[in-house]
């Protein structure tokens, strides 16, 4: 191709548009605006009517009691499990049965050869 | 569209009585002139036709939201190459997986668009068009094929009019270099 310059090729339109496009485009769009108006009808309508529920006045409320629950149930959980592990640990420290007697301990300083031994040493002695 | 007669379309859009034939002057005075716009950025007709439709769509739905600050055909501009750009990237998310670019896909599809009346040399244009990022190529194309005045550019895409020289003086540049080019 031979190297033109842009102003030697022109700057008509080179586009075409079919047969009365432009005059159908405005009928099509008056379409579209009454459909498009419709559409926003119904939806505030539907928005109205759901607006208008009982229920919907009640759901700010609903949802600030539902919140409160939840707080306190959560709080509670919290509370009872620190509760728990702390008596858990009292009862661990005081409990009876883990404080050793003074049979207990002469039975771990001594160790069963050392008993055995103090019976044998006895009998030979009697 | 004289100040007056748009300072009147305004009112009317304005008056909630009035509004709905207001925009029904609106779509019939600025339709084609923003179909051409957005077209030479897509070159597709039904492209160019989708994003019309959109940009109507869209301007009817914030009508409120138009101040009055600037011209309703600068604001209807704005819209147009808003969704032109968002129409641009999507399209180019979903060429993302094809080895080929969205400009070389949208240049094939110009050799059997039957709605495409250009020649070789236009073809080619086209296509040197399409390499520049979309910015220039919204400028080139105003200034090129519309031979708009650099200051209703510049309050259509926001940018200053020595802003807009450059660029279009780069546009050619590049466009020139590349027509120059054997392909």
């Amino acid at each position: 191709m031979k190297k033109e310059k842009i102003n030697e090729i022109g700057n008509r339109t080179i586009f075409k548009v079919p047969e009365h496009y432009f005059e159908d485009f405005a009928a099509s769009m008056e379409k579209q605006i009454d459909a498009f108006e419709e559409n926003k009808t119904q939806l505030s309508k539907a928005s109205i009517t759901a607006n208008k529920h009982p229920m919907m006045h009640l759901r700010p409320i609903l949802y600030v009691a539902a919140m409160f629950i939840l707080m306190v149930f959560s709080i509670g959980l919290v509370l009872n499990y620190t509760s728990g592990r702390s008596s858990e640990l009292k009862t661990e420290e005081i409990s009876a049965e883990k404080i050793p007697t003074a049979e207990d301990y002469l039975i771990s300083s001594v160790g069963t050869y050392g008993i055995t031994q103090y019976y044998v040493e006895n009998q030979t002695n009697d | 569209m004289g100040k007056t007669e748009e300072t009147k379309l305004v009112e009317m859009l304005r008056d909630e009585s009035q509004r709905r034939k207001a925009f029904s002057i609106l779509v019939k005075d600025y339709s084609e002139g923003l179909y051409w716009q957005i077209r030479k950025m897509v070159l597709s007709h039904d492209d160019a036709n989708d994003i019309l439709q959109n940009t109507f769509l869209k301007s009817w739905s914030n009508l409120n939201q138009f101040r009055g600050d600037s011209k309703i055909s600068t604001w209807l501009y704005r819209i147009a190459i808003n969704e032109t750009y968002t129409f641009l990237n999507k399209e180019r998310q979903k060429n993302m997986i094809g080895i080929t670019d969205l400009e070389d896909t949208m240049a094939q599809n110009l050799q059997g668009d039957p709605f495409f009346d250009g020649d070789e040399a236009a073809k080619k244009l086209q296509r040197a068009i399409l390499t520049l990022p979309e910015k220039q190529r919204l400028v080139f194309n105003m200034k090129y094929y519309d031979d708009l005045k650099y200051e209703e550019i510049s309050e259509i895409v926001g940018t200053s009019v020595g802003a807009l020289k450059a660029s279009y003086h780069y546009a050619v540049q590049k466009i020139e270099a590349f027509m120059a080019m054997d392909l």
